[in-house]
């Protein structure tokens, strides 16, 4: 087993050039880079395994990741773990540099992960403060499970307001019709009580032309 | 208060519609079966039965894993009790073979037996579980055992979770248990063809550890069964108690729901006849 320690790395240097000469170092080991890719090959009859990684650098170079991707838009999985299951990182490296078929170091490990307490960050938003960052300690799981809860409640409470609002504008609605609209009884009533009103006038001119002939017929 | 005419559309409109929404809800209930079918119906109920469905499918892997080790657990006893069975066979022959009367020839026949059991005893050793062998370590594609008793696996015992901070050895180190009776075997195999009665006296010796040593190995594949075993049975009353609580949570009370659709049918009803009257009504129709 080969240690390798990388960097600290002077600035103005193309990192991955330092890293391609410090793999390249080691015995059986060759690196070149081609193209800016880095492509390392062991001589035949070595393989080579990677392990105790600490400065993620093989995160950086997405060997051995299960992930690709820099953040929630773009996320997605390594093509390399769909090309053949076997590809999944399932073991870890032994203490002695042994690779064994049936370490499932790794796996247990992620198999953990569920019951692990992480630190994530949450945002919160409204208009007089803007974003505020906060944190909270949570597994992945229960996180998810109180934001699904936490989106329920929101979507509850908003279909509520919506009601409410909803009542009031029919009210206020109401409250203005029953000045500004037309009520078909009340102009109905109004047109027989003008109609009857015409009727009554009608009635005194035909009442005192009736009268005025009687009194130009009398002899 | 004066009524418009608008005021008497509009109100039917927008209570039609709450009611047809209600009548939508009981609907939906009724056909899914489910009390809850948006985030927003039990937010808090939901949280819960998100909580218990991933309890569920946790103890279903367990109960997989259980299977799995019990397979390999089982497997590992079997192997053990005949090697074990072998060792005393082996014993019974060393006395015989210990005894002044017994001569070179039955000794070096013995040798034959003695051979064979070796080999017995490696191929004990190289059991394997679907192409998988239980006594390399965490090495299981590759043979742990040569016929010369050359060791190939490594000594990390290969092991499972069986509940959340539970992880169980299921395979063994097969250097530990085998390693120093292969080399007692050969050692009395070459007493026996030399004729070398004190070689013999000395294997009968180095044999006892080895019972003793197989018996512990035994009975601590016996106990990881009864653990495996007792887990098991947790697992499957929490099962049985998870499933019936996501059940109350989820599932809908089918008399109530179908009560449910009943009275908002009824109410629904009503509205629309008593809308369809008071939309048909006007002064107008009783002026000549």
């Amino acid at each position: 087993m080969i240690k390798l320690s990388m960097g600290p790395f002077s600035s103005g240097c193309t990192i991955l050039t330092l890293l391609c000469n410090d793999i390249d170092a080691v015995a059986n080991i060759s690196a070149v880079i081609t193209d800016g890719k880095l492509t390392i090959d062991a001589d035949s009859g070595y393989t080579f395994a990677f392990s105790d990684d600490t400065s993620n650098v093989l995160a950086g170079l997405g060997i051995n990741t299960f992930f690709t991707g820099s953040g929630a838009g773009n996320i997605g999985v390594n093509g390399i773990i769909g090309l053949n299951k076997n590809n999944i990182a399932a073991a870890q490296v032994g203490s002695d540099g042994a690779i064994a078929s049936g370490n499932n170091a790794n796996a247990l490990a992620i198999t953990d992960l569920q019951n692990t307490p992480l630190a994530i960050s949450q945002w919160t938003c409204d208009r007089t403060s803007g974003d505020t960052e906060g944190s909270i300690s949570s597994t992945i799981e229960s996180y998810y499970h109180s934001m699904v809860g936490s989106i329920g409640i929101a979507s509850a409470s908003v279909s509520r307001d919506r009601s409410f609002s909803e009542t009031m504008v029919n009210e206020l609605n109401n409250i203005r019709d029953s000045i500004s609209a037309v009520s078909l009884d009340e102009e109905m009533t109004n047109l027989i009580a003008y109609q009857h009103a015409y009727a009554a006038a009608a009635k005194l001119i035909s009442t005192s032309d009736e009268m005025l002939n009687t009194l130009l017929e009398l002899k | 208060m004066r009524v418009a005419n608008k005021t008497i559309f509009e109100s039917i409109k927008y209570n039609l519609g709450g009611i047809s929404e209600e009548l939508n809800k009981a609907n939906e209930i009724a056909t899914t079966g489910k009390r809850i079918n948006n985030l927003s119906d039990d937010p808090v109920g939901l949280t819960q039965s998100l909580s218990i469905r991933s309890n569920l499918s946790n103890i279903e892997q367990m109960q997989r894993n259980i299977n799995y080790g019990n397979s390999w657990l089982s497997a590992s006893e079997s192997a053990l009790t005949n090697v074990e069975d072998i060792l005393s066979d082996t014993k019974a022959l060393c006395v015989q073979m210990a005894n002044a009367t017994t001569g070179a020839e039955q000794r070096s026949a013995a040798a034959e037996t003695v051979q064979n059991m070796l080999e017995e005893i490696v191929s004990l050793a190289n059991t394997d579980v679907a192409g998988t062998y239980i006594f390399s370590g965490s090495k299981t594609d590759i043979m742990p055992f040569e016929q010369d008793g050359t060791y190939n696996g490594d000594s990390n015992a290969f092991s499972i979770k069986i509940s959340k901070n539970t992880t169980v050895e299921i395979g063994s180190n097969g250097q530990a248990v085998f390693g120093t009776v292969f080399n007692t075997l050969m050692d009395l195999k070459a007493a026996l063809q030399s004729n070398d009665v004190s070689g013999i006296q000395d294997a009968i010796s180095r044999l006892d550890p080895h019972f003793n040593d197989i018996a512990s190995k035994i009975s601590d594949v016996g106990s990881k069964m009864d653990r495996m075993e007792i887990k098991n049975n947790i697992f499957q009353d929490l099962n049985l108690s998870d499933t019936e609580r996501l059940s109350k949570i989820e599932d809908a009370d089918i008399a109530e729901a179908i009560m449910n659709v009943s009275a908002a049918q009824l109410t629904y009803q009503a509205a629309l006849a008593s809308s369809s009257k008071v939309m048909s009504l006007s002064l107008v129709d009783y002026l000549q």
